[in-house]
């Protein structure tokens, strides 16, 4: 596969399953790959994106020495992520709700007549037509495709003309240079649902809007060829549902329209009916991902119980859910696969998975398929992975606030005859440990706060999720005990030990005796070197 | 060992409808995706025979990400209700109300034709700009146009000339001067998102005040004529209509199946109401003129006709055709029909025998009425 890689996330949802792309990243399931991603959203200051942008910002500095950062293969922060940001901007006078963006008091009798006969067909006045747009499109996909894709073009406009460029835009110009660039070897993949508000707005008008921003941006000397660049995305239904919103909150003018989660399989069915028939998006995308949550799901904000439906900003911040797992190794199959990318129609696909008393049971190779070993490639990583960070976080103490744990386990190979590493500062390891609390957990006193990967196994429970139920192990004493080797379901994949050595002793003394990071692996700096000794180490440690 | 089960990750939908699926892959939902969405397990929301609802629906329903939702919910519900009296739910219960809002239109242009206005809006920028050149972008008759995308040449009117600048357009319906819908290329017709009848017409329904099927009501027997002879006429044309779309691509072009279905059973519950009543139908079609093409081809009716040398046409195209309208030809009101002997002999020696007269008064004279 040579075609270079573009990932888009959309709105809360879509930030979520940038998480779980950034992980599978982070445990080196794109090998030697420098992927453009760009955060997509109408709130500048949603929770979930803030969240996301910080843990890319985390990983590129992990990856980053003296300024410099490169694709590695077969190791763990193997691909290298450039980070673009873009909002359509609804501050400011004139520009708070569809009423006064459209301006339909502009105009002459007859233009604004028109204007309002037209906005009355189609959006409901009093509601739809007048609520805050600050907190995105809540919901209301009809108007949010319309102002997402005039939000896009409004932004090349400013590019074309070159004055008072805001810095969102200026992060949309140097993403779309890249897509211009890549042109019909770009392979695009966008993460959104089809029930939320932002996300299942702009689905459906992204591919438009980039080659019509395309050519907005350069006067017409270049385009975007829909028939071959290859877009993918993600047709996410409804898994979670959180407070409905009471009419108190609904009686204020800019909360008039908030979303409410008992009616997202409407708008799901909805929404489906319109990706399946629509002849934009049957022309523009060539494999549209399918994932749902058929069984139960946990309500979320029960336990906060919010004053109010939190309809974005800062405070929407959602646990994340094996759904959204599954969305991210769909851009893992759209990325990686060999065929099926040149139809003149879109595809649409789903995946099923073992069931079993009324709980879906995970299998490595249900993430990202059995052919080449992929299954097992996978089982490799983020079993190593999650090894890591049990070393890190536990048995060097990085869980516990202000321990440095990959300093600390530095610190003991170099006492174990394996020095090469002390030059790591201490800032550098810090990065390090900071992310292996995202992924995994950290402690805030004697409060065990789950990461993403005790989120997303949370989401599965009871079914089996890949590892045992140690892995997840989630009390001081529990981790301070854990056989950090022991984590598979099956013993094979068990670290090796002996009558006089554990297998955490073991390990180490293969980390010291073996596993040096070979050129294929295009290693550059002592950062990457020593993460990709780890991952050597673990390698051969789990006998994959 | 038991046999290993696997479940479709996927929307709850109805267990006939669930894929398979193969361990491991992703698998095709292409050529299944109509049935598979149409059979999407939602929530209950009671919406009644009628569209009535302890919620608004229509604004619940807001998933369909283009702002010609409202128009393609019509299409939509058209094309899944095709059973007016199955027990239906969720989206489908709603979408059951669409099409008996739909009927309910129609039947509005058909009883009370007199009251309808129809303007046509072009979809395009009030300053005659492009989109990279226009003030402002947001502008509702430009912005919707933008966001047609694919279905843009659909909109337009196909009778133009392939080298004229084509621009879709809506014409927008108003009902005693308030919007009540537009056209559309894929369902005809479809509601506005928001308005309130207040009129006492079997067309509307007095509880939600929006349209319905008047069969729901009290139709009188002209009333009943006149639909069934609109909704006939109405069917009739569909083969027309469509044919102006047959330059279009596969993926464009319209299907009007469902809709002649749905047009054909609601002849037939008319029948039946009539039988049920003890009316006998007879059928009569309203003069709509209000609609321009392409759309007249559907809704318009007129007793115009074209005469050119003695030959009456009902088709304008003929070369050197003359409109009249056969009403002016009519005897005027409070004529009277007389019988006028002229001759007692053999017939055909009568030279007026085989002629039509009408005879103007030309005054009294020695008592007696004379004509010409």
């Amino acid at each position: 596969m040579n075609d270079k890689l573009f990932v888009i996330s959309v709105g809360g949802t879509g930030m979520r399953c940038l998480e779980a792309f950034t992980h599978l990243c982070a445990i080196g399931m794109f090998d030697d790959q420098e992927i453009e991603v760009l955060t997509l959203d109408t709130d500048q200051s949603n929770g979930n994106k803030d969240k996301v942008e910080k843990l890319i910002d985390l990983y590129s500095r992990i990856k980053k020495s003296d300024g410099k950062s490169s694709p590695n293969a077969d190791t763990f922060f193997s691909a290298k992520l450039n980070l673009y940001k873009f909002w359509t901007n609804y501050e400011g006078a004139g520009r708070e709700n569809y009423r006064n963006i459209s301006k339909l008091n502009s105009g002459t009798a007859d233009q604004q007549e028109e204007n309002r006969l037209l906005s009355d067909l189609f959006l409901e006045r009093g509601t739809v037509q007048d609520f805050n747009l600050a907190h995105g499109y809540r919901a209301q996909t009809h108007l949010g495709s319309h102002l997402m894709y005039h939000g896009i073009i409004e932004a090349a406009r400013s590019l074309a003309l070159g004055k008072d460029i805001k810095v969102e835009e200026k992060e949309l110009e140097s993403f779309l240079g890249k897509l211009e660039k890549a042109g019909s070897e770009a392979r695009v993949f966008i993460f959104g649902s089809v029930f939320g508000g932002t996300g299942a707005s702009s689905i459906p008008v992204l591919p438009k809007a980039f080659k019509d921003a395309i050519e907005i941006r350069s006067n017409g000397k270049s385009t975007l060829d829909l028939s071959k660049t290859k877009f993918g995305s993600t047709l996410l239904t409804e898994y979670f549902s959180f407070k409905k919103p009471d009419m108190k909150q609904m009686s204020t003018k800019d909360d008039s329209v908030v979303a409410d989660s008992s009616f997202f399989p409407l708008n799901s069915q909805a929404a489906l009916q319109f990706y399946q028939s629509d002849p934009t998006v049957q022309s523009t995308y060539k494999r549209l991902y399918h994932i749902g949550w058929p069984i139960e799901s946990k309500p979320l904000g029960e336990e906060k119980k919010d004053e109010k439906t939190i309809t974005g900003g800062a405070n929407q911040k959602n646990p994340c859910h094996i759904t959204e797992m599954i969305c991210a190794c769909a851009a893992y199959d759209f990325f990686t696969r060999q065929d099926g990318l040149d139809n003149p129609k879109a595809e649409y696909v789903y995946k099923a998975i073992e069931f079993d008393k009324s709980t879906y049971n995970f299998d490595f190779n249900d993430f990202v398929g059995n052919e080449n070993k992929a299954g097992q490639i996978f089982a490799n990583r983020l079993g190593a992975f999650l090894s890591l960070a049990h070393i890190i976080l536990s048995k060097n103490g990085a869980a516990t606030k202000d321990e440095k744990g990959t300093k600390a386990f530095i610190n003991f190979l170099a006492a174990q005859k394996l020095p090469e590493y002390v030059a790591i500062s201490d800032d550098e390891t810090i990065e390090i440990d900071n992310y292996m609390k995202a992924f995994a957990y950290t402690f805030d006193s004697q409060k065990f706060i789950p990461g993403w990967i005790y989120q997303i196994r949370s989401s599965v429970s009871p079914g089996r999720f890949m590892f045992n139920d140690k892995a997840f192990s989630f009390t001081s004493k529990e981790l301070g005990d854990l056989d950090v080797g022991a984590l598979f379901l099956e013993d094979k994949h068990h670290w090796d030990k002996s009558a006089f050595s554990g297998r955490y002793d073991t390990f180490c003394k293969t980390l010291i005796n073996k596993g040096w990071p070979k050129s294929d692996q295009k290693v550059n700096n002592l950062k990457e070197k020593f993460l990709a000794h780890i991952y050597n180490a673990t390698t051969l440690s789990q006998n994959f | 060992m038991a046999e290993k089960l696997i479940k479709a990750l996927v929307i709850k939908v109805d267990s006939k409808s669930e894929p398979g699926g193969i361990e491991y892959k992703w698998d095709s939902l292409t050529s299944r995706m109509p049935t598979f969405t149409k059979n999407i397990i939602t929530p209950a929301i009671g919406v009644d025979k009628e569209g009535k609802s302890e919620v608004n629906i229509g604004a619940i329903v807001s998933g369909m990400p283009t702002v010609f939702a409202r128009s393609n919910l019509f299409l939509n519900a058209l094309n899944a209700i095709t059973d007016k009296t199955a027990e239906v739910d969720g989206l489908l219960g709603f979408y059951k109300s669409l099409v008996d809002e739909w009927r309910g239109f129609i039947s509005c242009l058909a009883l009370n034709y007199q009251d309808i206005e129809v303007k046509r809006i072009h979809l395009a920028y009030s300053d005659g700009k492009k989109l990279t050149e226009t003030e402002n972008i947001y502008e509702p008759k430009g912005a919707f146009g933008n966001v047609l995308f694919e279905r843009k040449p659909l909109w337009c009117d196909q009778t133009l000339s392939s080298n004229s600048a084509k621009i879709p357009f809506i014409d927008v319906v108003r009902y005693n001067g308030q919007v009540v819908g537009g056209t559309s290329p894929e369902s005809f017709l479809f509601t506005s998102v928001s308005y309130q009848l207040s009129e006492k017409e079997p067309f509307v329904n007095f509880k939600n005040r929006s349209f319905t099927d008047p069969l729901n009501s009290d139709l009188q027997p002209e009333q009943l004529n006149t639909l069934y002879g609109y909704v006939k006429f109405l069917n009739n044309n569909i083969e027309r209509f469509r044919l102006q779309f047959e330059g279009l691509s596969d993926l464009l072009k319209p299907r009007y199946d469902n809709i002649n279905g749905n047009l054909q059973d609601w002849l037939k519950e008319m029948e039946t109401f009539a039988q049920k009543k003890g009316f006998k139908i007879k059928e009569q079609i309203p003069e709509v003129t209000k609609f321009e093409n392409p759309f007249s081809i559907l809704f318009n009716h007129s007793t115009e006709l074209y005469g050119c040398n003695g030959v009456i046409y009902n088709d304008s195209r003929e070369p050197g055709v003359i409109p009249f309208d056969p009403k002016n030809l009519l005897l005027a009101e409070g004529t009277e029909l007389a019988q006028i002997v002229f001759w007692k002999g053999r017939k055909s020696e009568c030279k007026f025998s085989a002629k039509s007269f009408y005879l103007y008064p030309a005054g009294r004279n020695k008592g007696r009425e004379r004509v010409f």
